[in-house]
Protein backbone atom coordinates (compact mmCIF):
# COMPACT_ATOMS: atom_id res chain seq x y z
CA UNK A 1 0.00 0.00 0.00
CA UNK A 2 1.19 3.08 -0.83
CA UNK A 3 1.99 5.92 1.99
CA UNK A 4 -0.85 8.12 2.74
CA UNK A 5 0.38 11.92 1.54
CA UNK A 6 1.96 13.64 4.19
CA UNK A 7 1.07 17.17 4.76
CA UNK A 8 5.24 18.47 4.69
CA UNK A 9 6.01 16.07 1.79
CA UNK A 10 3.12 17.12 -0.14
CA UNK A 11 3.78 20.94 -0.22
CA UNK A 12 7.49 20.02 -0.46
CA UNK A 13 7.26 17.97 -4.23
CA UNK A 14 4.70 20.27 -5.02
CA UNK A 15 6.49 23.06 -5.03
CA UNK A 16 9.59 21.34 -6.33
CA UNK A 17 7.20 20.53 -9.40
CA UNK A 18 5.62 24.20 -9.79
CA UNK A 19 9.31 25.56 -9.91
CA UNK A 20 10.39 23.60 -12.56
CA UNK A 21 7.75 24.34 -14.70
CA UNK A 22 6.95 27.68 -13.80
CA UNK A 23 8.45 29.85 -16.39
CA UNK A 24 6.53 28.15 -18.88
CA UNK A 25 3.25 27.78 -17.39
CA UNK A 26 3.94 32.13 -16.82
CA UNK A 27 5.24 32.36 -20.52
CA UNK A 28 2.61 30.50 -21.81
CA UNK A 29 -0.23 32.60 -19.79
CA UNK A 30 1.28 35.95 -20.87
CA UNK A 31 1.11 35.10 -24.59
CA UNK A 32 -2.89 33.87 -24.06
CA UNK A 33 -4.19 36.39 -21.98
CA UNK A 34 -1.80 39.23 -23.90
CA UNK A 35 -1.49 40.74 -20.43
CA UNK A 36 0.76 40.74 -17.59
CA UNK A 37 -1.77 40.78 -14.48
CA UNK A 38 -3.82 38.40 -16.00
CA UNK A 39 -1.23 36.01 -16.79
CA UNK A 40 -0.58 36.39 -12.96
CA UNK A 41 -4.55 35.44 -12.63
CA UNK A 42 -4.23 32.69 -14.72
CA UNK A 43 -1.18 31.53 -12.95
CA UNK A 44 -1.98 31.53 -9.57
CA UNK A 45 -5.25 29.97 -10.43
CA UNK A 46 -3.91 26.87 -11.88
CA UNK A 47 -1.63 26.45 -9.24
CA UNK A 48 -4.11 27.05 -6.67
CA UNK A 49 -6.14 24.13 -8.52
CA UNK A 50 -3.00 21.98 -9.24
CA UNK A 51 -2.29 22.06 -5.15
CA UNK A 52 -5.56 21.37 -4.30
CA UNK A 53 -5.75 18.05 -6.59
CA UNK A 54 -1.98 17.21 -6.30
CA UNK A 55 -3.32 14.14 -4.34
CA UNK A 56 -5.16 12.91 -7.47
CA UNK A 57 -2.17 12.90 -9.41
CA UNK A 58 -0.63 9.82 -10.57
CA UNK A 59 2.91 9.97 -9.94
CA UNK A 60 5.02 8.68 -12.91
CA UNK A 61 2.68 10.46 -15.60
CA UNK A 62 3.06 13.75 -16.91
CA UNK A 63 3.07 16.17 -14.67
CA UNK A 64 3.69 18.98 -17.43
CA UNK A 65 0.71 17.83 -19.31
CA UNK A 66 -1.74 17.76 -16.33
CA UNK A 67 -0.52 21.49 -15.48
CA UNK A 68 -1.08 22.57 -18.83
CA UNK A 69 -4.37 20.75 -19.59
CA UNK A 70 -5.27 22.69 -15.64
CA UNK A 71 -4.09 26.22 -17.75
CA UNK A 72 -5.63 25.35 -20.20
CA UNK A 73 -9.49 24.91 -18.94
CA UNK A 74 -8.81 27.69 -16.41
CA UNK A 75 -7.89 29.51 -19.55
CA UNK A 76 -10.72 29.16 -21.46
CA UNK A 77 -13.91 28.55 -18.17
CA UNK A 78 -12.83 32.10 -17.01
CA UNK A 79 -10.79 34.85 -19.70
CA UNK A 80 -12.46 33.33 -23.14
CA UNK A 81 -16.04 32.30 -21.82
CA UNK A 82 -17.47 35.37 -23.75
CA UNK A 83 -15.51 34.46 -27.34
CA UNK A 84 -15.85 30.69 -26.98
CA UNK A 85 -19.39 30.47 -28.86
CA UNK A 86 -17.94 32.62 -31.68
CA UNK A 87 -15.01 30.25 -32.25
CA UNK A 88 -16.74 26.81 -32.43
CA UNK A 89 -15.56 27.13 -35.99
CA UNK A 90 -14.24 23.73 -37.05
CA UNK A 91 -10.84 24.71 -37.98
CA UNK A 92 -10.00 21.47 -39.30
CA UNK A 93 -12.42 21.81 -42.38
CA UNK A 94 -11.20 24.93 -43.39
CA UNK A 95 -8.63 24.87 -46.64
CA UNK A 96 -8.31 21.68 -47.27
CA UNK A 97 -6.36 21.98 -49.60
CA UNK A 98 -3.35 23.13 -47.31
CA UNK A 99 -3.54 20.07 -44.99
CA UNK A 100 -0.64 18.84 -46.99
CA UNK A 101 2.47 20.28 -46.37
CA UNK A 102 3.53 19.12 -49.63
CA UNK A 103 1.12 21.92 -50.99
CA UNK A 104 2.74 24.75 -49.02
CA UNK A 105 4.09 26.64 -52.16
CA UNK A 106 4.75 29.80 -50.57
CA UNK A 107 7.72 29.08 -48.26
CA UNK A 108 11.12 30.43 -48.72
CA UNK A 109 14.88 29.30 -49.47
CA UNK A 110 16.59 30.22 -45.93
CA UNK A 111 18.62 33.18 -47.30
CA UNK A 112 14.96 34.63 -48.80
CA UNK A 113 13.57 33.94 -45.01
CA UNK A 114 16.66 35.87 -43.26
CA UNK A 115 16.03 38.62 -45.12
CA UNK A 116 12.39 38.90 -45.29
CA UNK A 117 12.52 38.49 -41.43
CA UNK A 118 15.13 41.39 -41.46
CA UNK A 119 12.39 43.68 -41.58
CA UNK A 120 10.24 42.01 -38.59
CA UNK A 121 10.15 43.67 -35.23
CA UNK A 122 9.29 41.80 -32.00
CA UNK A 123 5.93 43.53 -31.59
CA UNK A 124 4.90 42.18 -35.27
CA UNK A 125 5.56 38.60 -34.32
CA UNK A 126 3.49 39.01 -31.13
CA UNK A 127 0.93 40.52 -33.43
CA UNK A 128 1.05 37.83 -35.36
CA UNK A 129 1.00 35.56 -33.06
CA UNK A 130 -2.20 37.13 -31.74
CA UNK A 131 -4.01 37.69 -34.94
CA UNK A 132 -3.90 33.59 -35.08
CA UNK A 133 -7.70 31.56 -34.71
CA UNK A 134 -7.69 30.85 -31.02
CA UNK A 135 -7.54 27.03 -31.60
CA UNK A 136 -4.71 27.61 -33.74
CA UNK A 137 -2.58 30.29 -31.54
CA UNK A 138 -2.98 27.05 -28.44
CA UNK A 139 -1.37 24.49 -30.03
CA UNK A 140 1.50 27.25 -31.49
CA UNK A 141 2.27 27.90 -28.24
CA UNK A 142 1.62 24.64 -26.28
CA UNK A 143 4.61 23.21 -29.37
CA UNK A 144 6.65 26.00 -29.75
CA UNK A 145 7.01 28.19 -26.41
CA UNK A 146 6.16 24.98 -24.01
CA UNK A 147 7.83 22.52 -25.90
CA UNK A 148 5.27 19.74 -25.52
CA UNK A 149 4.68 16.96 -27.55
CA UNK A 150 1.83 16.28 -30.23
CA UNK A 151 0.40 13.59 -27.70
CA UNK A 152 0.77 15.83 -24.70
CA UNK A 153 -0.65 18.62 -26.65
CA UNK A 154 -3.75 16.21 -27.57
CA UNK A 155 -4.45 15.53 -24.71
CA UNK A 156 -4.71 19.26 -23.03
CA UNK A 157 -6.62 20.48 -26.11
CA UNK A 158 -9.03 17.52 -25.98
CA UNK A 159 -8.69 16.75 -29.89
CA UNK A 160 -6.85 13.99 -32.06
CA UNK A 161 -2.78 13.90 -32.29
CA UNK A 162 -3.59 14.27 -36.02
CA UNK A 163 -5.95 17.08 -35.38
CA UNK A 164 -3.22 18.84 -33.35
CA UNK A 165 -0.64 18.31 -36.19
CA UNK A 166 -2.90 19.71 -38.89
CA UNK A 167 -3.49 22.76 -36.50
CA UNK A 168 0.08 23.25 -36.26
CA UNK A 169 1.23 23.13 -39.56
CA UNK A 170 -1.74 25.44 -40.58
CA UNK A 171 -0.92 27.96 -37.66
CA UNK A 172 2.61 28.17 -38.57
CA UNK A 173 2.02 28.90 -41.62
CA UNK A 174 -0.89 31.60 -40.94
CA UNK A 175 1.93 32.87 -38.79
CA UNK A 176 4.83 33.09 -41.70
CA UNK A 177 2.31 34.09 -43.91
CA UNK A 178 1.43 37.08 -41.62
CA UNK A 179 5.29 38.27 -41.25
CA UNK A 180 5.94 38.37 -44.32
CA UNK A 181 3.15 40.54 -44.64
CA UNK A 182 4.43 42.71 -41.54
CA UNK A 183 7.87 42.62 -43.66
CA UNK A 184 6.55 43.67 -46.99
CA UNK A 185 5.22 47.07 -44.87
CA UNK A 186 8.76 47.39 -43.16
CA UNK A 187 10.40 47.56 -46.70
CA UNK A 188 10.72 43.94 -47.35
CA UNK A 189 10.41 42.95 -51.28
CA UNK A 190 10.50 39.87 -52.29
CA UNK A 191 13.49 39.36 -54.33
CA UNK B 1 14.79 6.25 -51.02
CA UNK B 2 11.68 9.20 -49.84
CA UNK B 3 10.84 10.89 -52.95
CA UNK B 4 10.90 15.01 -52.29
CA UNK B 5 6.90 14.85 -51.93
CA UNK B 6 6.88 12.66 -49.32
CA UNK B 7 10.34 14.18 -47.63
CA UNK B 8 8.50 17.42 -47.35
CA UNK B 9 4.96 15.95 -45.92
CA UNK B 10 7.28 14.34 -43.18
CA UNK B 11 9.28 17.29 -42.61
CA UNK B 12 7.11 19.35 -39.96
CA UNK B 13 6.88 15.91 -38.39
CA UNK B 14 10.39 15.35 -38.09
CA UNK B 15 11.28 18.98 -37.42
CA UNK B 16 9.13 19.03 -34.14
CA UNK B 17 10.94 15.09 -33.38
CA UNK B 18 8.31 13.29 -33.71
CA UNK B 19 8.15 10.63 -36.45
CA UNK B 20 9.33 7.22 -36.00
CA UNK B 21 12.61 5.63 -36.09
CA UNK B 22 12.88 4.70 -39.58
CA UNK B 23 10.91 7.38 -40.98
CA UNK B 24 13.23 9.78 -39.25
CA UNK B 25 16.04 8.14 -40.81
CA UNK B 26 14.54 7.83 -44.45
CA UNK B 27 13.93 11.69 -43.76
CA UNK B 28 17.87 12.26 -42.82
CA UNK B 29 18.87 10.18 -45.59
CA UNK B 30 16.82 12.45 -47.96
CA UNK B 31 18.10 16.27 -46.61
CA UNK B 32 21.70 14.63 -47.21
CA UNK B 33 21.31 14.26 -51.16
CA UNK B 34 18.39 16.68 -52.03
CA UNK B 35 19.84 20.42 -51.97
CA UNK B 36 16.41 21.49 -52.23
CA UNK B 37 14.46 19.31 -49.33
CA UNK B 38 17.74 20.58 -47.28
CA UNK B 39 17.27 24.16 -47.61
CA UNK B 40 13.29 23.92 -46.93
CA UNK B 41 14.24 22.29 -43.58
CA UNK B 42 16.98 24.95 -42.64
CA UNK B 43 14.21 27.47 -43.78
CA UNK B 44 11.59 25.91 -41.56
CA UNK B 45 13.89 25.75 -38.59
CA UNK B 46 14.80 28.86 -38.90
CA UNK B 47 11.67 30.65 -38.90
CA UNK B 48 10.94 28.53 -35.78
CA UNK B 49 13.80 29.79 -33.86
CA UNK B 50 13.10 33.76 -34.62
CA UNK B 51 9.52 33.22 -33.28
CA UNK B 52 10.43 31.39 -30.34
CA UNK B 53 13.32 33.75 -29.46
CA UNK B 54 11.20 36.87 -30.04
CA UNK B 55 8.36 35.19 -27.83
CA UNK B 56 10.42 34.15 -25.19
CA UNK B 57 10.27 35.80 -21.83
CA UNK B 58 11.87 36.46 -19.17
CA UNK B 59 12.03 34.08 -16.24
CA UNK B 60 10.35 35.85 -13.12
CA UNK B 61 12.27 36.29 -10.20
CA UNK B 62 12.32 33.13 -7.69
CA UNK B 63 11.25 35.46 -5.02
CA UNK B 64 7.83 35.81 -6.90
CA UNK B 65 7.46 32.33 -8.17
CA UNK B 66 8.26 31.20 -4.41
CA UNK B 67 5.76 33.77 -3.15
CA UNK B 68 2.40 32.03 -5.81
CA UNK B 69 3.36 28.40 -5.09
CA UNK B 70 3.09 29.60 -1.47
CA UNK B 71 -0.16 31.24 -2.04
CA UNK B 72 -1.30 28.48 -3.69
CA UNK B 73 -0.55 26.33 -1.08
CA UNK B 74 -1.99 28.27 1.72
CA UNK B 75 -5.40 28.94 -0.01
CA UNK B 76 -5.48 25.37 -0.21
CA UNK B 77 -4.92 24.99 3.32
CA UNK B 78 -6.71 28.19 4.93
CA UNK B 79 -9.70 28.57 2.63
CA UNK B 80 -11.21 32.15 3.01
CA UNK B 81 -14.28 33.20 1.65
CA UNK B 82 -12.93 35.15 -1.34
CA UNK B 83 -10.58 31.91 -2.61
CA UNK B 84 -13.81 30.13 -3.94
CA UNK B 85 -14.61 33.35 -6.04
CA UNK B 86 -11.95 33.10 -8.78
CA UNK B 87 -8.68 35.41 -8.51
CA UNK B 88 -9.18 36.78 -12.33
CA UNK B 89 -12.81 37.56 -12.14
CA UNK B 90 -12.07 39.51 -8.89
CA UNK B 91 -9.58 41.21 -10.46
CA UNK B 92 -11.60 41.86 -13.68
CA UNK B 93 -14.33 43.11 -11.59
CA UNK B 94 -11.77 45.60 -9.64
CA UNK B 95 -10.49 46.44 -12.79
CA UNK B 96 -14.01 47.43 -14.99
CA UNK B 97 -14.76 49.42 -11.70
CA UNK B 98 -11.49 51.66 -11.68
CA UNK B 99 -12.15 52.05 -15.28
CA UNK B 100 -15.79 53.09 -15.11
CA UNK B 101 -14.47 55.57 -12.25
CA UNK B 102 -12.03 56.87 -14.38
CA UNK B 103 -14.21 57.51 -17.92
CA UNK B 104 -16.62 59.61 -15.56
CA UNK B 105 -13.98 61.07 -14.15
CA UNK B 106 -12.83 62.21 -17.54
CA UNK B 107 -16.64 63.11 -18.71
CA UNK B 108 -16.93 65.09 -15.86
CA UNK B 109 -13.71 66.88 -15.88
CA UNK B 110 -12.70 66.32 -19.40
CA UNK B 111 -9.32 65.81 -18.65
CA UNK B 112 -8.57 64.60 -22.82
CA UNK B 113 -6.79 67.36 -24.74
CA UNK B 114 -8.41 69.13 -27.36
CA UNK B 115 -5.81 67.71 -30.31
CA UNK B 116 -8.61 67.85 -32.82
CA UNK B 117 -7.11 70.64 -34.52
CA UNK B 118 -4.08 68.98 -35.36
CA UNK B 119 -4.79 64.93 -36.28
CA UNK B 120 -0.75 63.69 -36.38
CA UNK B 121 -0.24 65.53 -33.05
CA UNK B 122 -3.22 63.73 -31.90
CA UNK B 123 -2.17 60.12 -33.38
CA UNK B 124 1.55 60.79 -31.42
CA UNK B 125 0.10 61.67 -28.50
CA UNK B 126 -2.26 58.65 -28.53
CA UNK B 127 0.29 55.84 -29.76
CA UNK B 128 2.69 57.28 -27.42
CA UNK B 129 0.94 57.15 -24.10
CA UNK B 130 -0.77 53.55 -25.16
CA UNK B 131 2.58 52.23 -26.04
CA UNK B 132 4.03 53.82 -22.70
CA UNK B 133 0.97 51.65 -20.63
CA UNK B 134 1.63 48.94 -22.44
CA UNK B 135 5.46 48.73 -22.05
CA UNK B 136 5.09 49.55 -18.28
CA UNK B 137 2.49 46.74 -16.99
CA UNK B 138 3.69 44.35 -19.68
CA UNK B 139 6.93 42.46 -20.54
CA UNK B 140 8.51 44.02 -23.35
CA UNK B 141 12.09 42.64 -23.21
CA UNK B 142 14.77 45.24 -24.49
CA UNK B 143 16.73 43.98 -27.28
CA UNK B 144 19.96 45.67 -26.57
CA UNK B 145 20.59 46.59 -23.01
CA UNK B 146 22.94 48.86 -22.10
CA UNK B 147 23.61 52.31 -20.65
CA UNK B 148 25.86 53.24 -22.99
CA UNK B 149 24.92 55.70 -25.52
CA UNK B 150 27.23 54.52 -28.42
CA UNK B 151 26.77 50.56 -27.86
CA UNK B 152 22.56 51.46 -27.95
CA UNK B 153 22.90 53.53 -31.23
CA UNK B 154 24.92 51.23 -32.54
CA UNK B 155 22.67 48.55 -32.50
CA UNK B 156 19.95 49.90 -33.13
CA UNK B 157 21.32 51.46 -36.26
CA UNK B 158 22.69 48.01 -37.26
CA UNK B 159 19.05 46.60 -36.86
CA UNK B 160 16.88 49.35 -38.38
CA UNK B 161 17.69 49.05 -41.86
CA UNK B 162 17.78 52.88 -42.18
CA UNK B 163 19.57 56.19 -40.95
CA UNK B 164 18.34 57.71 -38.63
CA UNK B 165 19.96 60.76 -36.02
CA UNK B 166 19.22 58.50 -32.85
CA UNK B 167 18.46 60.89 -29.76
CA UNK B 168 20.90 60.49 -26.87
CA UNK B 169 19.62 62.51 -23.50
CA UNK B 170 22.19 63.91 -21.48
CA UNK B 171 20.54 64.71 -18.30
CA UNK B 172 22.45 63.22 -15.84
CA UNK B 173 19.44 62.52 -13.68
CA UNK B 174 18.18 59.84 -16.55
CA UNK B 175 19.93 56.82 -17.18
CA UNK B 176 19.78 54.66 -20.54
CA UNK B 177 18.39 51.06 -19.82
CA UNK B 178 17.99 50.23 -23.53
CA UNK B 179 16.13 50.24 -26.53
CA UNK B 180 14.31 47.75 -29.04
CA UNK B 181 12.65 47.87 -32.26
CA UNK B 182 8.82 48.54 -32.71
CA UNK B 183 6.10 49.76 -34.55
CA UNK B 184 5.17 52.95 -34.02
CA UNK B 185 1.81 54.53 -36.07
CA UNK B 186 2.73 51.58 -38.01
CA UNK B 187 6.35 52.56 -38.60
CA UNK B 188 8.79 50.76 -37.87
CA UNK B 189 10.87 52.83 -35.04
CA UNK B 190 13.07 53.22 -32.14
CA UNK B 191 12.18 52.85 -28.80
CA UNK B 192 14.92 53.45 -26.14
CA UNK B 193 14.29 52.92 -22.56
CA UNK B 194 15.19 55.19 -20.02
CA UNK B 195 14.50 55.35 -16.31
CA UNK B 196 14.41 58.66 -14.10
CA UNK B 197 14.25 58.83 -10.37
CA UNK B 198 12.60 54.83 -10.54
CA UNK B 199 10.58 56.20 -12.99
CA UNK B 200 10.17 54.76 -16.68
CA UNK B 201 10.76 57.19 -19.41
CA UNK B 202 10.16 56.27 -23.42
CA UNK B 203 11.81 58.08 -26.38
CA UNK B 204 10.97 56.71 -29.53
CA UNK B 205 11.87 57.59 -33.20
CA UNK B 206 10.49 57.15 -36.61
CA UNK B 207 10.93 58.49 -40.13
CA UNK B 208 7.84 61.27 -40.36
CA UNK B 209 7.22 60.41 -43.63
CA UNK B 210 3.74 62.77 -44.58
CA UNK B 211 4.02 63.74 -41.11
CA UNK B 212 4.10 67.04 -40.06
CA UNK B 213 3.83 68.48 -36.69
CA UNK B 214 3.22 72.50 -36.36
CA UNK B 215 6.11 74.71 -35.64
CA UNK B 216 4.77 76.42 -32.65
CA UNK B 217 5.00 77.06 -29.30
CA UNK B 218 7.64 75.84 -26.59
CA UNK B 219 10.99 76.20 -28.70
CA UNK B 220 14.23 74.93 -27.13
CA UNK B 221 16.40 77.57 -25.87
CA UNK B 222 19.30 76.05 -28.00
CA UNK B 223 17.31 77.10 -30.87
CA UNK B 224 16.57 73.43 -31.37
CA UNK B 225 13.26 71.71 -33.16
CA UNK B 226 9.64 73.23 -31.25
CA UNK B 227 8.72 70.77 -28.97
CA UNK B 228 4.89 69.90 -28.45
CA UNK B 229 3.90 68.72 -24.79
CA UNK B 230 0.26 67.26 -24.60
CA UNK B 231 -1.33 65.12 -21.55
CA UNK B 232 -3.30 62.44 -21.75
CA UNK B 233 -4.84 61.42 -18.32
CA UNK B 234 -2.02 63.61 -16.21
CA UNK B 235 0.72 61.64 -18.27
CA UNK B 236 2.66 63.77 -20.76
CA UNK B 237 3.73 63.29 -24.18
CA UNK B 238 6.51 65.35 -26.13
CA UNK B 239 7.21 65.53 -29.15
CA UNK B 240 9.88 67.09 -31.83
CA UNK B 241 10.75 66.97 -35.50
CA UNK B 242 14.08 67.37 -36.52
CA UNK B 243 15.27 66.41 -40.58
CA UNK B 244 12.39 64.39 -41.06
CA UNK B 245 12.72 62.04 -37.77
CA UNK B 246 9.99 62.45 -35.38
CA UNK B 247 10.74 61.87 -32.15
CA UNK B 248 8.37 61.49 -29.16
CA UNK B 249 9.04 60.97 -25.24
CA UNK B 250 6.32 59.88 -22.86
CA UNK B 251 6.79 58.99 -18.70
CA UNK B 252 4.70 59.07 -15.55
CA UNK B 253 6.49 62.17 -14.31
CA UNK B 254 5.67 66.00 -14.13
CA UNK B 255 5.22 67.91 -17.67
CA UNK B 256 8.00 70.14 -16.64
CA UNK B 257 10.51 67.71 -15.81
CA UNK B 258 9.71 65.72 -19.16
CA UNK B 259 10.42 69.53 -21.21
CA UNK B 260 13.45 69.49 -18.81
CA UNK B 261 14.88 66.19 -19.95
CA UNK B 262 13.89 66.83 -24.02
CA UNK B 263 15.55 69.42 -23.53
CA UNK B 264 19.24 67.68 -22.89
CA UNK B 265 18.77 65.48 -25.89
CA UNK B 266 21.59 65.21 -28.33
CA UNK B 267 21.81 63.49 -31.61
CA UNK B 268 24.43 60.72 -33.20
Amino acid sequence: MPEPWEPKSKQAEFEAVALEHFNTLYSTALRLTRNASEAQDLVQETLLKAYRFFDRFEPGTNVKAWLFTILRNTYINTYRKTVRQQEQVDFDRIEPFYADPANDTEWLDQKSLENMLHHVVQDDVKRALDALPEAYRLVVLLADMADLSYKDIATIVGCPEGTVMSRLFRGRRLLRKSLQEFARKGGYVKG
Amino acid sequence: MLSCHECERYLPVFLDHALEVKESLDVQAHLQSCHSCADRAESERYLRTFVRQYLDVPPPPDEFKRAMILRAMQAERQPGWSAYLPAPARLRDFAMGMATAALLALVMYGSFPDLSSDPDLQKVVREASLAYGTYTTQHMPLEVVSADDSTVTQWLNVHMGYHIKMPCITDTATQLLGGRLCRFLNRKSVALMYQRHGVPILLFAFHGDHMSLPSQNNPLPNGQAPVHVRSVSGRPVAMWQRDGVVYSMVGDVQRDDLMQVAATVNYR
